[in-house]
């Protein structure tokens, strides 16, 4: 498939043919946040590609009708690099929002689930203000809580690192380990050369953007 | 052949046409009148969308029940302490007005036939919905153009959550429910503090029921179904209007202040409209 990748100067095409199966963590060097937003756009179906198809669960994003399309996106984990929070909503709300909209999972269930991740990464207890009083460090934990909630399909990291490398590293890591165990597929996309090199990530498969061509390599060294 | 049938036309390229005279003027009729009617379609349609979307049972999740209980309570009750005294001020001065000359012309058997003309059919409404709009339409405007511009919206379509029913859909039932609610308190209000005006300035010797009875007599199901229906309508447009504003808001501060009394004023004028043409209907 062609995506129309973001960029900080303009877009550009990008060719790119892969596929990710139930388990699998793949790690994708970007060179920029903006190639992070549109990859993960495209993968979940919000911007059709240029050219080809995107499938996940073995449907076309462009062709399932609008509540299936909405259900397939309820399956997807997702840490966003910006514009991730409703502002009128406290920090819990906005982690609960999307279990609560698409599952029927009981709400102290959800709410005790949330409070051990919240513990796990490193947060003091469940964020009950709004995000505009967090510092940038919890937002990006909390949005670490929201994507791993519940039983995701995949999940889309977009620099989950940011600010908080390697402080979040171990939660992360364990994180992601359990959301494999349990079926999800992984894809982790960072700008960083500390994380593309970092040796406790346990991926599977390595991407980075070559010639506007996302190609899979070998393990960086 | 002659020399013009041999000239050569490039494949492809549309042929400009010169309309006629009476072709042009009928289009720009046309023209106009749909870009009249644009808006009022489009309006209408959204409506009818979120009434289709409201009777889904699947479109209520759990996220959309609390988004409808949070606009009530932002509507109704948060507006309650400002129809209370609206209501107040409204009973002080315009049933007083209305019991004072009455009573001095004699004609005070006619006290619940122009309050109910009065009150019940037209201002009650029509304040409750200026209320409303200054409460909630200035709200909606001002947090969907944020959420738009911020990427929030994105943000939740990429969480499967489509923005339509999770934000329009409660807030328009919710406005709409919570002025119906309003616009009876703001009735009652507005009448229980003219009767005790009535009482104490004017030293009139009804009673309560006798005013009750007034007032219940001069209502006919017109009333009844204008009580009903102006504020369902007028809430739903309202959220509707100023949503739909807050959505068509660009990036920049600037573009925000220039929409909100464009939306203000489309808001008031589809209060008046459903206001006008329920009165004339009922």
């Amino acid at each position: 498939m062609t995506l129309f990748v973001d960029g900080e100067d303009g877009g550009d095409y990008t060719t790119a043919h892969f596929a990710i199966y139930s388990g699998q963590l793949a790690l994708v060097r970007l060179e920029k946040l903006p190639q992070a937003v549109s990859f993960a756009d495209h993968f979940s179906g919000l911007t059709p590609p240029f050219d080809g198809n995107v499938f996940f669960f073995g449907r076309d994003w462009q062709t399932a009708p609008t509540d299936t399309v909405n259900a397939m996106r309820g399956r997807i984990g997702r840490v966003f690099s910006s514009g991730s929070w409703l502002e009128g909503f406290s920090l819990l709300d906005n982690i609960l929002l999307p279990q609560l909209h698409h599952t029927r999972s009981p709400i102290p269930e959800l709410r005790q689930e949330a409070a051990q991740l919240a513990e796990q990464f490193s947060l003091p207890g469940l964020p009950l203000g709004r995000p505009e009083n967090y510092s940038r460090a919890d937002l990006q934990r909390s949005a670490c809580v929201r994507a791993f909630l519940g039983t995701p399909a995949l999940l889309l990291l977009e620099d989950p690192t940011f600010g908080v490398y390697p402080r979040i590293m171990t939660a992360l890591v364990n994180a992601i380990r359990r959301a494999r165990n349990k079926g999800a597929a992984v894809i982790w996309m960072t700008l960083s050369d500390e994380v593309w090199r970092d040796d406790s990530i346990p991926a599977d498969r390595f991407f980075r953007v070559a010639g506007r061509k996302l190609m899979e390599v070998k393990r960086p060294t | 052949m002659t020399a013009a049938a041999k000239t050569p036309v490039v494949k492809g390229m549309p042929q400009v046409r010169q309309r006629h005279p009476v072709r042009g003027v009928l289009a720009a009729i046309g023209e106009g009148t749909i870009d009249l009617l644009r808006p009022l379609i489009g309006l209408s349609s959204l409506a009818v969308a979120v009434l289709w979307q409201s009777c889904r049972p699947l479109n209520w999740r759990r996220t959309s029940v609390k988004e409808f209980m949070r606009q009530c309570d932002l509507v109704g009750i948060g507006s309650l302490p400002f129809v209370l005294l609206s209501g107040l001020l409204v009973g002080l001065a315009m049933v007083f007005q209305i019991l004072f000359w009455l009573n001095f012309l004699g004609q005070l058997s006619l006290a619940g036939k122009i309050i109910v003309l009065g009150l019940v059919r037209e201002i009650a409404p029509l304040l409750v919905a200026l209320i409303a709009i200054g409460r909630s339409g200035s709200v909606n405007m001002v947090e969907l153009g944020h959420m738009r511009t911020s990427g929030q919206l994105r943000m939740l379509e990429a969480q499967g959550i489509d923005p339509f029913l999770f934000l329009i859909v409660p807030r328009c039932l919710a406005t709409a429910l919570s002025m119906f609610c309003l616009t009876v308190v703001f009735i009652l209000v507005s009448l229980a503090t003219g009767y005790m005006v009535g009482i104490i300035i004017l030293h009139s010797d009804a009673t309560v029921v006798d005013y009750i009875n007034n007032v219940l007599n001069a209502m006919g199901v017109g009333e009844y179904v204008i009580i009903a229906l102006k504020p369902l309508i007028a809430g739903m447009l309202i959220t509707l209007i100023t949503c739909i504003t807050g959505l068509s808001v660009g990036g920049s501060a600037g573009q925000l202040a220039e929409a909100l009394p464009r939306g203000f004023v489309k808001s008031v004028l589809a209060v008046l409209l459903v206001s006008g043409t329920l009165t004339l209907l009922f």
